[in-house]
């Protein structure tokens, strides 16, 4: 083929793919972690429990599948945002290696912390 | 009911003006009219030299498509009591570039359409000694996207049109895709050559509007994700079988 | 485009407003589901602070939680979940009907494509809480 063809595709399966694991797995999590067990509205299942289910090697995968689904579907959607609102849609890829770059560092980051859980 | 509904009518002549300005005028508020015939009445008794497209209406060839009270819709199919007591806001048609008063130039909409190829492209030297045979269920695969009229309600529905003229917008994609989805189609490869581009399909931000605006129910923003997967897939396809090019 | 010679009159081109999707109802709501992004990527990374709070150890932890339980933390979070919830309705509402279009060519009813996947979302939703709550 003598026409460049965008490499959109892949940024987007990435992102279709991470749009239904946030969608499914994340409003339970944030709802526990972040407001129910602070507020005390569930038991908090504690510090030495929560780390007993952090050392899983289980949990260990599934968090760093979430995370780096999460991170890639949060920067395909942020670039477009920003280059809509910012109307930089012509020079995009600036927007691009921003948002993608953070992606990156969030996934080398969880992959950093899940392997050294003690 | 009141006898009489305001419309106020987008004005704009490029010798005289810079920008449309809107004009008043009282109609007669007739139980069956549409907003097209409160537009003709206007030319007819008030004012002869307002400009606007119409043809058919009966919401078939297209031509009307207006932005009313800001939203866009065909005129001939538009109840005029619906605005009851008004008043009414017409405008020509969001995101194309006005010639005067309501009609709207279309040159770019007539370009993205070519460039996708609207019509049955074929390989081979297809002379058929007999009728092309398509199954109910082949048809189904992609009658919806015939019914478009070519009406342009859903690019002036659509933002990111309005944001970026180059995008080849909801019915020329649409119309991409009956095209690629009808059996008797082989111009697949050549479409998605087109529409792979950033100003192709992946423009679309998933708004949606284009379907909600769409007199014929086509569904075009449907077509676009639809078209994202196809392109996905040749994109894959390319990459893991690179030798597969015919 | 045809050429404009030099003594005809141009036409007017509109441009759009940078505030567009205040004009519209769709619109915002279309923007305030992109803006969800912007929330996931913050609780994701939330996420990475309470693992290297958990790796750190009981004190680091407690700090962790304290920090969690903050009002200010409570409502960010809480309009976090907002967020993610409406991203999820929105996907629910749009993607599985393109794929049901692509594999079977057919458009079922929107309510049919739909409602599978909140079944699926309360029951994912209640195997995470089980695991989260130590009850699995």
């Amino acid at each position: 083929m003598a026409v460049h063809r965008s490499n959109r595709p892949l940024g987007w399966l990435v992102f279709g793919t991470g749009g239904f694991l946030v969608a499914f797995l994340l409003p339970a999590q944030i709802f526990l972690y972040g407001i129910a067990i602070p507020l005390g509205l569930v038991p908090d299942p504690g510090y030495q429990s929560t780390l007993d289910l952090l050392r899983q090697p289980l949990t260990r995968v599934y968090l760093f599948v979430v995370l780096a689904f999460a991170f890639f579907h949060a920067a395909y959607r942020m670039k477009d945002t920003l280059a809509d609102m910012l109307d930089m849609r012509k020079i995009d890829i600036v927007l691009a290696y921003l948002c993608y770059g953070g992606a990156i560092a969030g996934t080398i980051g969880a992959l950093w912390l899940l392997w050294w859980v003690p | 009911m009141a006898d009489t509904i305001i419309l106020e009518v987008a004005r704009f002549l490029p010798e005289r003006d810079t920008e449309p300005t809107y004009q008043s005028f009282e109609v007669p508020l007739r139980g069956d009219w549409m907003v097209l015939d409160a537009l003709t009445y206007i030319k007819d008794q008030l004012d002869g030299t307002l400009g606007f497209r119409w043809s058919c209406r009966m919401g078939i060839c297209g031509s009307c498509g207006m932005m009313v009270n800001g939203v866009p819709k065909l005129t001939c199919e538009t109840l005029l009591s619906n605005f009851a007591p008004g008043p009414v806001r017409i405008g020509p048609l969001d995101h194309f570039p006005v010639i005067k008063d309501l009609v709207i130039e279309m040159e770019g909409f007539l370009g993205n359409l070519q460039k996708v190829r609207p019509w049955i492209v074929r390989k081979d030297d297809f002379k058929p000694q007999r009728e092309f045979l398509q199954t109910p269920a082949q048809l189904e695969g992609f009658k919806q996207y015939t019914l478009c009229i070519n009406c342009m309600l859903c690019y002036a529905a659509c933002p990111v049109y309005g944001l970026d003229p180059e995008f080849t917008g909801p019915a020329a994609i649409a119309l991409a895709e009956r095209y690629n989805l009808d059996s008797r189609d082989q111009g697949a490869e050549e479409r998605t050559d087109v529409l792979s581009q950033h100003d192709g399909i992946w423009d679309c931000t998933v708004i949606g509007e284009c379907s909600r605006a769409c007199p014929k129910h086509v569904d075009p923003s449907l077509a676009i994700q639809q078209y994202k997967l196809t392109a996905t897939k040749e994109w894959f396809k390319s990459w893991l079988l690179p030798w597969g090019n015919k | 485009m045809p050429q404009y010679s030099q003594f005809q009159p141009k036409p007017y081109r509109p441009r759009m407003s940078a505030f567009w999707y205040f004009d519209r109802w769709p619109f915002l709501l279309f923007v305030l589901r992109e803006l969800s992004s912007f929330f996931v990527a913050y609780f994701a990374v939330l996420i990475l602070v309470q693992i290297y709070a958990l790796s750190a150890g009981p004190t680091a932890y407690a700090g962790f939680q304290a920090c969690l339980r903050n009002p200010l933390m409570i409502i960010l979070n809480a309009v976090t979940l907002l967020f993610v919830l409406l991203h999820a309705v929105t996907w629910f509402n749009l993607v599985p009907r393109v794929m049901v279009r692509e594999v079977t060519g057919r458009q079922l009813s929107d309510f049919l494509v739909a409602s599978p996947n909140y079944f699926v979302f309360i029951g994912a939703s209640a195997i995470v809480a089980l695991f989260i709550l130590r009850i699995l």
